[in-house]
């Protein structure tokens, strides 16, 4: 059963109006790592999933599959998320991206180079939700964010305040079993300074 | 997992009814406690509504009389990063900013917030164990199991779970309103209120009925709450749900406390208010630990400890008396 | 231009930043099914019943496999033991028993994960249930002496007992550590491949590719020669991938049953049941000492749970036998529970790093009961000589260690009274420890082939699991081949490879690793000996001995003419050359020398004295771990074995219900390991030199060296913030509030 979504830009419908339900197999029109693709799903698929076994996209990893581990990070529309708390049917005209549209033009993005540099990494599973995770962790404290770590919410924060006890708050949502933690901060702080 | 069908509702008044209609329907928002409740089969809706894209419900506003109003759908990550927020109500971003994760703040939303069900490990366990809040009459596994997570205050024989909401604790201790909206209309839900105690209905965790939508969150400026202060204490550094947390909104005339409102997290099935340490605090001196302590040690008799987590009561006397130290501090 | 020695980046983290290195499960198997496990909920007694009927009609299902309709399997080799690569004895579904909660009752497998795991839950299953035995007060009264399955039960040198009677200074503790599960960030998976004729190929997490082909070619009677276990990257081992477990014989079984590809990969929550564990001890030791603090006799006994088919013996007093000697006698002992529980299994850093806690805390006990400082204490009980064996050590810079780690960590601006320091409101406390590792000496093949076009390929038959495996080799050889580091390619994980042993007992490098500088010589020497006396051999007339090689380039001094292994090749009409590489030692056991890895750990922690709240705000590590191939990759290494010392210190536990006998906290929010904001600044230093008995490269032992006596340097770290002794891990707050 093929059930389109209703198309964005209409204005609110009228609450009597019906519901569309989409069920079977569900077609997602969305943006991963800057392509237009389109993803087949079911309603209950995660968009972890949907990105491994629905695209090859492997880099983004499962670990505990609950959100409590931080290796299937990606970015929608900007911000880290996790890909396997999520419903890939909720995803229309997102945009994602995954470890594996981190590169630019062939060049590793600079988080990446940084954590070769600093060994950042030893098995490597987790560190593509590791890399993920940092890059949007310099995006956020240039934002302002403030985090748990932050002496003082009612301050205003910038990238100059992430210090290397902001990123090991920040990068608490990535856990490591290789324990690569203090490499890691390394190549974020090594990153952040470089602008 | 086993959802068989998906719809996005764009007006609040198709999604109640249908909510109110369908008894196998979830509202699914960021998602982050749900799924997971369906992955672990803790939660078995076969139907979702996304309601993301309900309008007028992603916005932090303050209103005319100065209160804020927070919508349902506002995203943990924005309300903790709003410099309003943070100015006037530290207790809010802080309890946002010390729990779950980046990614977590990016995608759960404030209503979601709020609705977290128990980390209560038997009743999370994917393979069905007995508990009452999961399976009605299957018994209590925690009641007499690994409980040192597990509550010290209104407890029932049926369930010795506690609310895991950071935020909630903080909402509670600022006397907050839920916004509420359902098949008859919308209403105002005081925070204390929201959360029920297990009893022996422990499958309920809150006071919302079928068809019942959050719209917002509601915090009055009545008092002001710049002197707040969220306190989490957990064995690792971040990252986890607490053990124990206390928020504090602190009132001073010189140093001397006008009024004080705390509520504790992990310590019951709903955020707890310590109503005896507030009336006992009035007027003390801030600077006075001993007085303090006494005060707080008030609420304390109620406290009914398990087998594994006796700690707690001396444990959140402390943290409910440091989170109003610093709170005092900033007021 | 040597790169031994140097701090190389991995020759791995190109592919591992991109997320292009694949896992098990990340390579797609065309028309792979998948597969899910059905647990039991109860820990003892058998299924009545188990009703299949509805998730056999369920979408997607393809089999449902119980103990009724499971092919038999062949038994593992007995007595159980882990010089055998099976994790447990007991197969499963082969009866209608249940020993353990989690164990396999059912396997669905359906097209979809999501319809195989959804038609698990739709499966009935009527139990008849026995009360299961816990670990705990009452289970131990029945501790036995169990059969040994590594080394010698007990042990005793001298007599321990007398020793004790006549000490001046007697410390008699029980200490005890908590169950704890590995956790590796990547689940284990298993993907089985039957070919027309009769073939399998597995691909496997696991740290051991020969010993999964080994027990899955006995178990499911099938000749070595036809299984191919392929395992390129492991997210994460430690132990817990290096035997195997019931889910590789799962898929395998079922993927020959339905006749086509079944992935089966564990959820987080079976990582707690379908794979082993660290078993819990309960220690007790006896210190005698001189007043001045020398040693006069050492008894270390522990008890730890096993399953109720399977006698693993967590060796906990194992490092008690050789760390420090004591004049008048050393004894350990070890005793087993039968619990219900699946097998226990080795976990980083088996036996000696729940030993030494012991062991280490109760030298701070002693340290304190003298009045002698904690790094004098262990200076003064140094020895050249292995108390167990009579056997001089082949290097023990343990003095070193400590003196060097103390210089490091400013141990001279410490003050020795407990609750002496602060850093504000927070208690500062400052602990040592010090710490001896098994050395392990294995045989292993590999083959490096020159090729045409002057590079080089190493084959090994070894594992990356984090280690750095596919760095290290490359490096080992290029500095033989006299090569660019980029011109050598390292492949690994694939039994069709040379043979290697377990990436287990941090032995890698100093076996594997020999094997691949054997295998370099070879060819090396191959070229050399073509230069010499070849076709138009360019270096005819120079002494084999006298020819360098640097840059691929092949050259005798004085002489200004010079060929490179390319142009070799190319004049002799060869597309490769090859060298065999076979290392094989004597087992340690056997040799002349004792050879062991030494460390020392230094701990400062800041205790919240209201919220019982204990953090590590510094770690010094230093190692003598022989030589040093890869000091990046080595730091890595020890960082990471710091932080599972931390784990174990202040937040691992794996907790049973009582009652049911199941372990509960079976997830990540549960289950806490480390996070980002627990570790501090961590700091390691490499004190050890060139050990030729250990390895012909010169290195020992160190991934798991460095995961040892974190835990007790923390704890008397506590102690001396706090004044409280803790005797029980890990540290958490209701202990120090």
């Amino acid at each position: 059963m093929d059930s389109p979504t209703k198309p964005r830009g209409g204005r609110r419908k009228a609450a009597d109006a019906p519901m569309v339900w989409r069920m079977g197999k569900l077609h997602v029109n969305l943006t991963v790592n800057g392509e237009a693709r389109e993803l087949v799903v079911e309603p209950g698929t995660t968009l972890l999933e949907a990105l491994r076994d629905g695209l090859g996209l492997t880099g983004t990893k499962k670990s505990c599959d609950r959100g409590e581990c931080g290796a299937c990070t990606v970015h929608r529309d900007g911000r880290r998320i996790l890909a396997c708390m999520t419903l890939a049917a909720m995803q229309g005209r997102r945009h994602i991206t995954t470890i594996e549209g981190l590169e630019r033009n062939g060049e590793l993005h600079p988080l990446q180079q940084a954590f070769i540099e600093h060994d950042g990494f030893q098995c490597g599973f987790c560190t593509p939700g590791q890399i993920m995770s940092g890059a949007a962790v310099i995006e956020e404290a240039r934002a302002g964010w403030p985090s748990a770590a932050t002496a003082d919410v009612k301050r205003p924060f910038g990238l100059a305040d992430l210090s290397k006890a902001e990123i090991r708050e920040r990068m608490s949502g990535n856990l490591c079993r290789c324990a690569c933690y203090p490499n890691i901060v390394d190549a974020l702080a090594d990153t952040a300074k470089r602008g | 997992m086993r959802v068989l069908a998906l719809a996005r509702p764009e007006d609040p008044a198709q999604a109640i009814a249908a909510h109110a209609a369908d008894p196998a329907l979830a509202f699914i928002a960021g998602g982050t406690d749900l799924l997971g409740l369906i992955k672990d089969h803790a939660a078995l809706p076969e139907r979702l509504l996304d309601i993301n894209h309900l309008p007028g419900m992603s916005r932090i506003e303050t209103l005319p009389d100065g209160a804020l109003r927070i919508g349902a759908l506002v995203r943990m990550s924005d309300l903790a990063a709003h410099s309003d927020v943070r100015a006037r109500f530290p207790v809010i971003a802080e309890a946002l900013l010390f729990a779950a994760s980046g990614q977590l703040r990016n995608m759960a939303s404030i209503g979601g917030n709020i609705m977290q069900r128990t980390r209560c490990a038997y009743f999370r366990d994917e393979d069905d164990l007995a508990c009452n809040k999961r399976r009605p009459g299957s018994g209590c596994s925690a009641r007499h199991g690994v409980n040192r997570n597990h509550a010290i205050f209104g407890w029932s024989d049926a369930c010795v779970a506690t609310s895991p909401s950071d935020l909630a604790v903080a909402l509670c201790a600022l006397d907050a309103a839920v916004i509420v909206r359902g098949p008859s209309g919308e209403r105002s839900i005081a925070f204390f209120d929201f959360h029920r105690l297990p009893g022996d209905m422990p499958e309920r965790d809150n006071v919302l009925e079928r068809g019942d939508l959050i719209v917002a969150i509601e915090v009055s400026a009545s008092a002001p709450a710049r002197g707040s202060h969220y306190l989490k204490v957990r064995d690792r550094q971040s990252y986890e749900f607490a053990l124990v947390s206390a928020a504090a909104v602190v009132e001073l005339d010189d140093r001397r406390i006008r009024s004080a409102r705390l509520a504790l997290g992990g310590v019951a099935h709903k955020p707890w208010r310590l109503a005896q340490a507030e009336a006992a605090l009035r007027g003390a001196a801030l600077d006075d630990a001993e007085d303090l302590r006494s005060a707080i040690s008030l609420s304390f008799a109620a406290a009914r400890p398990l087998e594994h987590n006796s700690f707690k009561v001396e444990l959140a006397k402390r943290a409910a008396l440091r989170a109003l130290q610093i709170a005092g501090a900033r007021a | 231009m040597n790169s031994v020695g140097q701090a190389i980046s991995r020759a791995d983290g190109p592919l591992k930043v991109a997320g292009k290195a694949r896992y098990t499960a990340d390579i797609a198997i065309e028309g792979a099914a998948h597969a899910a496990i059905v647990p039991s909920v109860i820990a003892n007694g058998r299924t009545v019943s188990i009703d299949t009927a509805a998730a056999e009609q369920a979408a997607g299902v393809i089999a449902v496999f119980t103990w009724r309709n499971m092919p038999r399997l062949n038994p593992t080799p007995k007595p159980w033991s882990h010089l055998h690569p099976h994790g447990q004895g007991y197969l499963p579904l082969q009866d209608d028993r249940i020993h353990y909660s989690g164990q396999p009752i059912a396997l669905v497998v359906a097209t979809t994960l999501a319809q195989a795991t959804h038609a698990g839950t739709l499966i009935q299953v009527e139990y008849e249930e026995d009360k299961p035995v816990v670990f705990g007060p009452d289970s131990v009264a029945d501790a036995f002496d169990p059969p040994q399955f590594l080394w010698p039960v007990n042990s005793s040198v001298g007599d321990a007992e007398r020793g004790l009677a006549a000490a001046a200074v007697k410390v008699e503790r029980t200490y005890t550590t908590a169950d704890r599960h590995h956790n590796q960030m990547e689940p284990h998976a298993s993907t089985a491949v039957w070919r027309a004729d009769g073939s399998l190929t597995l691909y496997e997490t696991t740290q051991h590719i020969f010993g999964a082909r080994e027990l899955v070619s006995i178990v499911l009677g099938l000749p070595p020669e036809k299984i191919t276990v392929i395992s390129k990257f492991v997210g994460g081992g430690f132990g817990g991938k290096a035997y195997v477990w019931p889910h590789t014989l799962l898929a395998a079984v079922a993927a020959r049953q339905v006749g086509r590809p079944v992935r089966l990969q564990l959820t987080r929550a079976n990582m707690y049941s379908m794979v082993g564990h660290q078993a819990a001890t309960i220690q007790t030791i006896s210190l005698g000492a001189e007043k001045t603090g020398r040693l006069t006799a050492i008894r270390h006994q522990n008890i730890s749970p096993t399953s109720p088919f399977d006698g693993y013996i967590e060796y906990a007093a194992l490092g008690t036998r050789s760390l420090w000697p004591a004049t008048g006698g050393i004894s350990t002992m070890h005793r087993i529970v039968r619990v219900n529980r699946n097998t226990p299994t080795a976990m980083r850093s088996p036996h000696e790093a729940v030993g030494h806690f012991a062991l280490e805390s109760a030298m701070d006990e002693l340290a304190y009961a003298t009045g002698t400082d904690p790094v004098a204490l262990r200076l003064l009980n140094d020895t050249e000589i292995d108390p167990h064996s009579g056997r001089p050590f082949s290097t023990r810079a343990l003095g070193e260690c400590l003196t060097q780690g103390a210089a490091r960590f400013g141990w001279d601006q410490r003050s020795p009274e407990p609750r002496s320091m602060r850093d504000g409101a927070l208690l500062t406390g400052q602990g040592v420890a010090a710490a001896i590792y098994t050395h392990w000496r294995w045989p292993s093949k590999a083959r490096v082939t020159l090729r045409s076009d002057g590079t080089a390929l190493v084959e090994v038959g070894s594992h990356e699991i984090g280690g750095g495996t596919y760095t290290v080799m490359q490096q080992i050889a290029a500095d033989v081949l006299g090569m660019a580091l980029d011109k050598v390619t390292v492949a690994l994980g694939d039994t069709r490879l040379p043979a290697s042993h377990a990436s287990i007992g941090s032995a890698t490098m100093a076996n594997a690793g020999a094997s691949v500088m054997l295998a370099a010589k070879a060819a090396r020497d191959k070229a050399i000996e073509l230069a010499v006396t070849g076709k138009d051999a360019p270096l005819a007339g120079a002494a084999a001995e006298d020819i360098l090689v640097s840059d691929g380039v092949l050259s005798a001094a004085p002489s200004n003419v010079s060929a490179t292994y390319a142009e070799l090749l190319a004049r002799n009409g060869l597309q490769r050359l090859e060298g065999e590489g076979a290392y094989d030692p004597v087992e340690e056991a056997n040799g002349t020398k004792a050879i062991f890895s030494f460390s020392a750990v230094f701990a400062e922690v800041r205790v919240d004295p209201d919220l019982g709240t204990a953090r590590v705000s510094r770690l010094v590590g230093a190692y003598d771990a022989g030589r040093i191939i890869n000091p990046k990759t080595a730091r890595s290494q020890a960082i990471g074995g710091m932080i599972w010392g931390v784990g174990q210190a202040l937040l691992e536990q794996s907790e049973t219900d009582p009652t049911t006998g199941r372990f509960v906290n079976r997830n990540f929010s549960g289950y806490l390991v480390p996070a980002n904001a627990d570790i501090p600044e961590l700091d390691a230093l490499f004190v050890g030199g060139f050990d030729e008995e250990a390895s012909p490269l010169g290195a020992k032992g160190l991934g798991e060296l460095t995961a040892v006596s974190v835990a007790p340097a923390i704890a008397n770290a506590v102690y001396h913030a706090t004044g409280r002794r803790i005797r029980d891990l890990p540290i958490t707050i209701e202990k120090l509030l």
